[in-house]
């Protein structure tokens, strides 16, 4: 296989900007980057550094003013549809039933497949509650909810925006065990937002930090843990001396 | 149900005083009791629901269905079309400063004796609520639920029916009950200023008669016709919207 299709997103190039003329507010430069297949990577950064206008991109929202996006090594122009994207709040929709927020995805793309459903739904340790309103749900089970709509798009690219942010504590600490349980079973590829430098560092292969806005490039650190990670391992000395050293370089940013 | 127990007891309480107030000032043809309108109703019913109540009933319902049929067609053009929105907007409020009533007597004139008068008072009158609030339920959309329907590659019209649709069901509900009410309202209107048969017309008739319990009989009737239909929405809401009624458990 040529190296090209070991990647499963590729930046070439990118420039992007919000506006026109003398408004205009370029979040990108020439910003190169990719991610090999079946990784988990985290982008870390300040609040309104661009991260999610990254995602906006991959997802096709947005359009690059110059570069290239690649997706499973190909180039592509209209990348709506293509990728499973998992917002910040879950979204889910208050009127449907979470069978039929799940099944959403299939809708739209004019197929239906009630028995992966269904098996999702079980897998995901959502039975039981297929025929509940979301607003019936805990915060962390509507994330699932949300998680598996992402999963059906049948896309091997998830994006994933914050999507802990809004829990409590402990039922976050449950998510991220459960999300990589999930990844590790499905075998995509994970690309995730976060501004929590302990949640990338147990979650991902690799970080990637944002450092300025615009973006012309994005530092990356390898997490030096093996999988499968429990807690514990983010006691260990390299660990947190890593995490120290984000942490340190976050704040003289700030100041 | 509690609730309207207390409602109930108040009426109750109402009616009986009118009674007896009625009854003191002995001038029926003016404020007839609350039993001489019963009676009244009792006496008319066979002319008062045989051959008006279905005349006022076919305005009320061609009027509404019309209406409905308009006032959704606008709320989704101009939800679709900033133009459109930009120019009929500002007209559909300044249209409500419009006394209506005071326009009623020209539609007579246009439209003469025939239904039709009566009708275009009740589309006038109903049109509003229902145009405004379908468009306000439009523009309520979740703005991110829309854009996480174009990442999963949903189209305009997928767009539409799941996400735009259901989130304006709510207010378009809204503006039905009120709608229905004034729907009898602008009916009775209508017949009271030129009809040749009609609720409105009939109590209208009853009044030059110095009939006053004759001048209150359809009128009962008018409004039970507006708490039914009013009924009626709210059963169709609750049926549309089957995961609201969980809110109020």
């Amino acid at each position: 296989m040529s190296q090209e299709n070991k990647t499963a997103l590729k930046f070439d190039e990118v420039s992007f900007q919000y506006g026109r003329g003398h408004d205009a507010r370029p979040i990108l430069n020439k910003l190169t980057f990719s991610i090999p297949k079946g990784e988990f990577v985290s982008i870390v950064g300040a609040s309104g550094s661009g991260k999610s206008t990254i995602f906006r991109l991959i997802v096709g929202l947005e359009q690059p003013n110059e570069g290239d996006i690649y997706l499973n090594g190909r180039m592509e122009q209209s990348r709506l549809g293509k990728v499973g994207y998992m917002p910040q709040q879950d979204l889910l929709m208050p009127w449907r039933t979470i069978r039929q927020n799940a099944q959403l995805v299939h809708e739209i793309k004019r197929k239906r497949d009630d028995k992966q459903v269904q098996t999702l739904l079980k897998e995901f340790g959502l039975e039981g509650y297929e025929d509940k309103y979301p607003h019936e749900l805990s915060g962390g089970m509507k994330q699932r909810v949300s998680f598996l709509r992402a999963t059906l798009s049948g896309s091997d690219i998830l994006l994933l925006d914050e999507p802990f942010s809004a829990l409590d504590a402990m039922t976050k600490m449950h998510m991220q065990e459960w999300l990589l349980e999930q990844w590790e079973k499905q075998q995509s590829t994970i690309l995730f937002i976060t501004h929590d430098i302990s949640e990338a560092l147990f979650l991902s292969d690799r970080i990637y930090i944002v450092k300025e806005t615009p973006i012309t490039s994005l530092r990356s650190i390898e997490v030096p843990l093996n999988r499968p990670r429990t807690r514990n391992d983010l006691d260990k000395r390299e660990v947190i001396l890593l995490k120290n050293q984000l942490i340190e370089q976050f704040r003289t940013r700030m100041s | 149900m509690r609730n309207s127990i207390s409602s109930f007891i108040f009426i109750f309480i109402l009616l009986t005083i009118w009674e007896i107030g009625a009854r003191m000032v002995d001038k029926s043809f003016i404020l007839p009791t609350p039993t001489d309108i019963v009676w009244t109703l009792w006496e008319l019913k066979e002319a008062l629901l045989l051959h008006h109540l279905p005349i006022t009933l076919s305005v009320v319902a061609i009027g509404l269905s019309i209406s409905i049929v308009l006032g959704i067609s606008l709320a989704i053009s101009m939800n679709l079309f900033k133009s459109l929105e930009k120019m009929f907007y500002p007209i559909l409020i300044t249209s409500q400063t419009i006394p209506i009533i005071a326009l009623a007597p020209i539609f007579v004139l246009w439209f003469g004796y025939s239904i039709w008068s009566k009708v275009v008072v009740t589309i006038i009158i109903t049109f509003f609520p229902i145009t405004v609030s379908t468009f306000d339920g439009f523009r309520s959309t979740n703005y991110q639920l829309k854009e996480l329907l174009q990442s999963m590659g949903a189209n305009k019209r997928q767009i539409f029916f799941k996400l735009e649709v259901p989130s304006a069901l709510p207010s378009f509900f809204s503006g039905m009950k009120v709608a229905v009410p004034m729907s009898v309202i602008g009916a009775a209107i209508g017949e009271w200023l030129g009809a040749q048969a009609g609720l409105g017309y009939f109590s209208r008739r009853m009044m030059t008669q110095f009939d006053g319990a004759g001048v209150f009989a359809p009128i009962v009737i008018l409004s039970l016709i507006g708490i039914l239909l009013f009924a009626i929405v709210v059963f169709l809401e609750k049926l549309f919207m089957k995961w609201r009624a969980y809110d109020e458990k």
